[in-house]
């Protein structure tokens, strides 16, 4: 048997009603109520009554029954078409007070082929993709994803962002106390408190330090979204470290609020000097990060061997030292390490006092070098980054 | 149309030695008809999805086609089951760089269709498969693509959902074209004119969906 497509809306004792989809029915139609299989009233619905309402362009019907005989719980109640009986949608129906409810709150669920019509043609009113530069989906790719990485890291919980500022003063604070222990708390260092010495030195580490950890298992992370074909493995990776970088200078810039707070007196001898560091610093750690992460997919066991090498960078980088410091048989070892020049040429950007012997010549060749590599091996690799 | 000119596809496997999925495909996929992909599991349907989609090229020949075609929504992929569904739509609206007046329009149409109510801003690993499956079909309805790729995303909704997907497809029928992977079929038959049948690396063509259905019923035997 056909079903027309409707709904009773509302139910009493005393009268039902409810909508029709008027979709293909120009004709008059007769509808009958029947209650527990006995003809209980009818309803002629004449030249189509449209009623639109909430983007439902329906029929509407009622019946009312006659005063003697109101609908009672128990009663069954088919509404149908009186031509061909093809009953509507949802019948029979139980009466009771109870049900009126419910079917009131279906009927909001069930849109009619007119509703999705018109939602259809909404969307088709809308702007297409693919119609953009490749430049346009590149730059909307990245700020989606700054967004999602800001949710990711520190939306899951509070502490995620307490950590991040805490974190590299929990280090800052090891060492002062190391120092003192030491005996040497009171001493300045290039006219400089030991701990704003520290300072300089753990914020160019840790944001080496942090982006690179976060594109270990980076690209994999969110291996789900290649199948947008707008984002592609390398925007996860640059934002991933461009946010750890930004984070660590909002963490920079607190503490050295707070160092001025206290009366050092934050003169930083180039600012801009400091900020061509911590570019290179950038394009260093998204080289070596992006190698570093297609070892990882190509080689799960990699990480582990990575991690191992991390250990020590943290005693060697110069975090809580210069290279002058270092005795001459050690030091033209620890002159390869690129992050040492690194941290020493931001240093030297910050204090006054301080001539860093840190090798401009070194620390850029090394980033070029990493971001070749590191490209080189996501273009060799980007397949398998895509499909992980 | 979308035309695949003598494509192949292989997988270089861990353990040396070549997978290959397809050898020297060549086939004509009409416009503006929805194709049923049958085939049975490993046959190499998701594959065909994905070198439609522009996520894993072919590794030898070329697929050609005039219109846009989405990107393939399945029941998992794509969402972050850490983010409501409200932000995962956002995030994908983004990535089309839709200004905010236009993806709160979308929005509103991926609410109104995916029927999660409150639902709609709560973390995606709440959701129950089928609610899954509404959520990632209302967003891939969202944007007006001249192909839409669906893998079993129908099959997993329930009755309602289907006549809402169907009456979607119905609207859109002589607009765009649907190619729906589905072990369901039933609901090919419901919403689909021709057939793809998948087997061993090849395809073949049946310009009705019965006679695909028959092959695919008789390779399963």
């Amino acid at each position: 048997m056909s079903v027309l497509e409707g709904l009773v809306t509302s139910l009493s004792s005393h009268a039902v009603e409810g909508w029709l989809d008027a979709g293909g029915r120009p004709e008059p139609v007769v509808l009958e109520l029947l209650v527990d299989g006995r003809q209980g009233a009818r309803c002629v619905l004449g030249a189509p009554l449209a009623q639109v309402e909430a983007l439902r362009v329906r029929r509407a019907f009622g019946f009312h029954l006659p005063a003697d005989a109101p609908l009672q719980d128990g009663d069954r109640l088919v509404v149908r078409d009186i031509r061909d009986g093809a009953v509507l949608r949802g019948c029979p129906l139980r009466f009771d007070a109870g049900t009126v409810r419910s079917i009131e709150k279906r009927a909001a669920a069930e849109p009619s082929a007119e509703e999705i019509e018109q939602m259809r043609a909404l969307i088709a009113a809308l702007p297409r993709p693919g119609q953009r530069t490749s430049w346009a989906v590149f730059g909307n790719a990245l700020g989606a994803f700054v967004l999602r990485e800001l949710r990711d890291r520190f939306g899951r919980s509070r502490s995620a962002f307490i950590w991040a500022i805490l974190q590299p003063m929990v280090f800052l604070v090891g060492l002062t106390a190391i120092r003192h222990a030491l005996g040497r708390g009171r001493e300045d260092i290039y006219g400089v408190s030991g701990m704003y010495f520290f300072w300089l030195g753990l914020v160019p580490f840790f944001m080496f330090l942090h982006g690179f950890n976060r594109c270990l298992g980076g690209t994999r992370a969110y291996r789900g979204l290649y199948q947008f074909r707008q984002v592609q493995p390398f925007d996860v990776l640059l934002v991933r470290v461009l946010f750890e970088f930004l984070t660590m200078i909002v963490v920079f810039t607190l503490l050295l609020t707070g160092f001025a707070w206290f009366g050092q007196q934050i003169s930083a001898d180039n600012w801009l000097l400091l900020a061509l560091v911590l570019s290179t610093m950038f394009v260093f750690t998204l080289g070596l990060g992006l190698l570093a992460d297609v070892c990882v997919v190509k080689l799960p066991e990699s990480r582990q061997v990575i991690s191992v090498l991390e250990r020590p960078l943290f005693l060697i980088s110069g975090v809580f030292f210069t290279i002058d410091q270092v005795p001459a048989g050690v030091r033209e070892w620890l002159l390869w390490n690129p992050l040492l020049h690194g941290v020493d040429l931001a240093r030297g950007a910050m204090l006054h006092k301080y001539d860093p012997l840190g090798s401009w010549a070194y620390l850029i060749g090394s980033a070029g070098v990493a971001m070749l590599l590191g490209l080189a091996a996501y273009r060799r690799y980007r397949r398998d980054l895509l499909t992980q | 149309m979308i035309e695949l000119d003598a494509v192949s596809k292989w997988y270089d496997l861990p353990r040396g030695g070549r997978h290959h999925v397809y050898r020297d495909l060549s086939l004509a996929l009409p416009a503006r008809t929805n194709i049923g992909i049958l085939g049975r599991n490993g046959a190499g349907k998701s594959t065909l999805i994905r070198m439609l989609a522009g996520i894993d090229p072919p590794s030898a020949g070329e697929i050609r086609c005039q219109g846009r075609i989405s990107p393939p929504i399945g029941v998992s992929g794509g969402l972050s089951s850490w983010l409501t569904g409200s932000e995962n739509a956002r995030f994908v609206c983004r990535i089309f760089g839709d200004s905010a007046e236009v993806m709160a329009r979308r929005l509103a149409f991926i609410k109104e269709f995916a029927q999660l109510d409150q639902y709609f801003e709560q973390p995606i690993r709440t959701y129950s498969s089928g609610m899954r499956a509404r959520f990632g079909f209302a967003v891939s309805m969202a944007f007006d693509y001249d192909y839409y790729l669906i893998d079993e995303v129908t099959a997993v909704g329930d009755e309602r959902f289907r006549r809402r997907a169907n009456a979607m497809f119905a609207s859109k029928r002589g607009v765009a074209g649907i190619l729906l992977v589905s072990h369901n079929v039933e609901s090919l038959r419901e919403q689909c004119q021709v057939g793809l049948h998948i087997r061993d690396g090849e395809a073949h063509y049946f310009d009705d969906i019965e006679d695909a259905i028959r092959a695919y019923r008789k390779d399963n035997r």
